[in-house]
């Protein structure tokens, strides 16, 4: 499968806004806690690295925090990790105030990654803002608070909301019914989560958050040019005749 | 800083790629690596029906969204020329996602990406770029400074590059509905 470099990423842009909110959550959760979600975090941002060419040279990319939202995404959920560790590692840190910074920190990454994405001109029609931001409290929950039943009954129930949600405004921008398939597999989860009173729909929503995401990614990769010839097409061609044209890129030489 | 204008004749470009060629010899380029593609529009030639042959690289843009994205600032702009600095790149190919013009080229081999950089060796001594040089209908072309012209457009129905302010000028003459060959 060609896109295959982008699962770091996928992985990435799911669980670092998850561990946010799950943070936020569960704040006074304790030194087992916090040291899970220490060790989640290390792992996603080292994970995340291997996106990159030269992922030896990573700390590089703190150099334009002016102007890049990729250098400020970076920046923040290093800070973010930091105040996480130094909280774990001193006693005294462990304060409503020093969890509202790195809450703060947290979020402000969180922000970074969605202006990241919403930057590229080919993903202009996706909802970002409600997709990263409805997944990160779902996956939040299931973090910060996975031995309380009904807040995971309620996270299954935000997500199929946020898969309806999202679907939905794809299809109303896109124009393509294909996304009524997740908002047929939201409302199943749902149904199935609240009338059985069962968690097992868990993993299977979780792996919906993956493809949905990897969807996401697919679309990144596309190259740009699709969008000239749909609109030349538009221009020059009588509807009836705009289905039989396609464009072709040449072959790599 | 706006210096360097690409010119593309669509009414002449035939899709021989002898500009992707050109430029895949003169930068030495690996297996899979291409600064300048050759988009068709139409490539089954419908009768009745104008077939679009663009040749795009980078466009050199007064407004690049790579300078701006990129973490480690390996973009910079002199003379109207985006040059691309492969010894700080981190290969991360952010500036692949923001380019509306899909110029820079992530090079797997070397873990870093690379793009067209107007063959400014060739500039310096005189010479056209290696493309421009070798198009043999005059479809492809390097303008020092924007002439006044009409019949120069800035941009095709829904081409993707505005927003950067791209510095690249069409010349299309067929009008909608004609016949393909037909020019207004």
């Amino acid at each position: 499968m060609r896109y295959w470099h982008n699962i770091p990423l996928v992985l990435f842009t799911l669980v670092m806004p998850g561990i946010v909110i799950g943070y936020s959550l569960n704040y006074e959760g304790g030194g087992r806690f916090l040291l899970s979600i220490i060790v989640l975090s290390i792992i996603t941002l080292g994970f995340a690295g291997l996106h990159l060419g030269q992922p030896a040279a990573a700390p590089m990319a703190l150099q334009h925090i002016r102007r890049s939202w990729l250098s400020r995404e970076m920046l923040f959920f290093t800070l973010f990790l930091s105040g996480l560790c130094l909280q774990w590692l001193f006693q005294s840190l462990r304060n409503p105030l020093w969890a509202v910074a790195i809450i703060l920190l947290g979020l402000a990454g969180t922000v970074a990654t969605i202006m990241v994405y919403r930057r590229i001109p080919r993903m202009g029609r996706w909802p970002i803002w409600s997709d990263f931001l409805l997944e990160a409290w779902f996956i939040g929950i299931l973090l910060g608070k996975n031995g309380n039943v009904s807040a995971v009954t309620v996270a299954i129930i935000l997500k199929s909301v946020k898969d309806i949600v999202v679907s939905m405004q794809l299809i109303r921008r896109d124009g393509n019914h294909i996304w009524i398939l997740p908002v047929l597999n939201a409302a199943f989860f749902a149904i199935l989560t609240v009338t059985l009173k069962t968690l097992w729909p868990v993993p299977l929503a979780v792996l919906n958050s993956v493809i949905f995401r990897v969807t996401f990614f697919t679309r990144i990769d596309q190259p740009t040019l699709a969008q000239t010839a749909a609109e030349l097409r538009k221009h020059y061609l009588p509807a009836e005749y705009q289905k039989y044209f396609s464009i072709r890129k040449t072959d790599q030489n | 800083m706006s210096k360097y204008y690409w010119l593309i004749n669509l009414d002449r470009c035939v899709g021989c790629e002898t500009c992707v060629i050109a430029c895949k010899q003169e930068n030495d380029l690996l297996t899979g690596v291409q600064y300048r593609k050759l988009y068709e529009i139409n490539p089954e030639q419908y009768p009745d029906y104008p077939t679009f042959r663009i040749s795009r690289s980078c466009q050199h843009c007064e407004n690049p969204a790579c300078l701006q994205g990129c973490p480690v600032q390996a973009y910079t702009q002199q003379a109207g020329i985006v040059f691309h600095d492969p010894t700080v790149c981190i290969g991360c190919k952010y500036c692949l996602w923001v380019c509306p013009n899909d110029a820079p080229q992530y090079v797997p081999a070397k873990g870093k990406v690379e793009k067209c950089n107007l063959c400014i060796r060739r500039l310096k001594q005189g010479l056209q770029p290696a493309c421009v040089e070798a198009c043999p209908t005059g479809a492809l072309q390097l303008l020092e400074n924007l002439p006044e012209s009409s019949e120069l457009l800035s941009e095709l129905p829904g081409f993707p590059a505005q927003q950067t302010r791209a510095k690249v000028r069409f010349i299309n003459k067929r009008r909608p509905g004609g016949k393909r060959g037909e020019k207004s």
